[in-house]
């Protein structure tokens, strides 16, 4: 069962000063139940207003963007209990402290002090709960913003750069509680651009550019789909051992001190068959491998950055 | 709604600016009142109808107080960006915005009222010292039907207020379109160019409304009609701040 559906989702915004911009243009998208659903793009893509979209905080020029099945306003009302959500800075009441703010907000749900207090040690502010907002860092109040979205013990969790101001210990942090509520069957849609943590805590990404989708699916595939598969090849001397592949039919080609022979890695034995049946003994076999970054670079080439919702 | 309505009226509680505006009445008041008695001699002194005149010359800053508590309770909303994560809570936006206002107006009603009995208590032992006079029946009536006016035209400045900061998302555009409407429009244009139109101007009809007595400014205008008409006014400001939230993006 989707949690979230996308379908044909458009949205423009229309300034007096800028004229019109295409924030999301055309966006289907399905996220499964359960599990880190990875949302990607460079800056403008169109991430944080699909997420508004979604939380009925834009109204969408065309399409539908459905959360757990609910479109409109009474229906998201209904749902929102269910929900958690962090949109681009979390912005609290600056002169009240983390735990008041909490307070306030947690009663909407009738959520209590025990609940509050719980997910501020979650996120390491107890021992500053009582301070003003005010006085926080960029990584505390995003810390802040975390334990609001928590707070609801929500089955959906929608988190646009949770990890936006953290130091290194608070990214892992970050990255374990993400792994945490997925493996206690939560969903999790995280929007970021640190492309190593997708990497490491999805389950399934998109990438999106200039408001569309160009990459859906699980991580393995996308890193897949996104390059063609290649070897790295190291074997002396490097023009013989070339025109040797060439000739037997490899695309191959050098790159520095090696040769790039595309592939797939599980064909590698007859790249080594081939050499050594001419006298070539290779010291390297290794398949390149390709990084969600190499894959996001790859795809989101063509970005201008001047699209979209800033 | 009760719980959204708590809620609101706790922010505004801790809101710095109106703590200030509380702080700078009562020592203000303090101020007078040690002045009014001290300077109190028996060829010039301080009466109960020159308090009563004092309350109802207090009221118009109080209003106009009322009016920027209102804008600046939304405008900080949306400058702080906390309307965002309210509506990832609540998203019903008019019950929002209606709690929100609701919870303006009753505060700045019951600042008005306590903060003005305050004054009056602050002021009588300067009005006793050599004043025979007692307060009686009639002058408890009278001074507690305009406060009690004051704080229903308090209330809805602060609605008004509170409706344009909303349309504007900015404190800034409530105080400044306050300022253009009632200085120089209102102030200076409408009522000179268009002396009909004067039955219908916020000024005026506030005259009317807190001092209980017809004003030959505004012709044919009762207390309850002038107060009537301000309160039409603040509704429908109020809706059409409800229509823009509903209808614009929060982004």
């Amino acid at each position: 069962m989707a949690v979230i559906e996308i379908e044909g989702l458009r949205k423009e915004y229309r300034r007096l000063r800028r004229g019109r911009t295409m924030a999301v243009a055309g966006l289907d998208l399905s996220v499964p139940e359960g599990g880190v659903f990875g949302f990607l793009g460079p800056n403008g893509a169109g991430k944080t207003t699909t997420i508004r979209c979604l939380l009925g905080l834009v109204r969408p020029s065309a399409g539908t963007a459905r959360l757990l099945h609910a479109t409109t306003q009474a229906e998201l009302a209904a749902v929102l209990p269910r929900v958690g959500s962090i949109v681009e800075t979390p912005a609290f009441f600056p002169a009240f402290s983390a735990r008041r703010n909490l307070l306030l907000l947690g009663r909407l749900h009738g959520i209590g002090r025990k609940s509050v207090d719980a997910v501020l040690a979650r996120v390491g502010l107890a021992e500053r709960a009582r301070d003003p907002v005010r006085t926080y860092s960029l990584g505390m109040k995003q810390r802040l913003g975390i334990a609001g979205a928590l707070l609801k013990d929500p089955e959906v969790l929608i988190l646009d750069e949770p990890a936006n101001g953290l130091d290194p210990a608070g990214i892992k942090e970050v990255r374990e509680l993400l792994r945490d509520l997925a493996v206690g069957g939560r969903t999790v849609f995280l929007s970021s651009h640190l492309l190593s943590e997708v990497e490491q805590v999805c389950d399934r990404v998109a990438i999106l550019n200039r408001g569309r989708a160009v990459a859906i699916g699980p991580v393995h595939e996308v890193l897949a789909g996104g390059q063609p598969a290649s070897l790295i090849v190291r074997v002396d001397p490097l023009d013989r051992a070339l025109a040797t592949l060439q000739s037997a039919g490899f695309e191959a080609s050098t790159e520095g001190d090696h040769l790039r022979v595309r592939m797939p890695p599980e064909d590698a034995s007859t790249v080594t068959r081939t050499l050594a049946g001419a006298g070539l003994y290779v010291s390297e076999l290794r398949p390149q491998e390709v990084s969600l970054e190499d894959v996001f670079l790859e795809l989101t080439r063509d970005t201008t950055g001047d699209e979209g919702q800033p | 709604m009760t719980t959204l309505l708590l809620i609101e009226l706790r922010r505004l509680a801790g809101r710095r600016f109106l703590h200030l505006i509380v702080l700078a009445a009562l020592v203000g008041g303090a101020i007078a009142g040690i002045v009014v008695y001290l300077r109190s001699s028996p060829t010039q002194y301080y009466t109960i109808d020159n308090l009563k005149n004092t309350l109802q010359g207090t009221t118009v800053p109080f209003v106009l107080a009322s009016w920027l508590l209102g804008s600046s309770f939304i405008g900080a909303e949306w400058r702080a960006g906390t309307m965002t994560t309210l509506l990832t809570w609540e998203p019903r936006r008019f019950r929002v915005l209606l709690a929100k206002v609701l919870a303006v107006a009753s505060t700045a009603a019951v600042m008005l009222f306590v903060l003005q009995v305050a004054l009056a208590a602050m002021l009588l032992p300067g009005a006793y010292r050599r004043w025979p006079a007692r307060i009686d029946a009639a002058w408890l009536h009278s001074v507690g039907g305009f406060l009690g006016r004051g704080a229903a035209l308090a209330a809805m400045a602060a609605v008004i207020g509170f409706a344009i900061g909303s349309v504007g998302r900015n404190t800034a555009f409530g105080l400044g379109v306050g300022f253009v409407y009632l200085a120089i429009l209102e102030g200076g244009l409408l009522g000179h160019l268009f002396p009909a139109t004067r039955r219908w101007l916020l000024v005026g009809n506030s005259i009317v409304f807190v001092s209980g007595r017809p004003d030959p400014e505004v012709v044919g205008r009762s207390t309850i009609g002038a107060g009537l008409v301000i309160a039409v006014y603040a509704v429908v400001a109020f809706l059409i701040a409800a229509a823009v939230f509903r209808a614009r993006d929060v982004t």
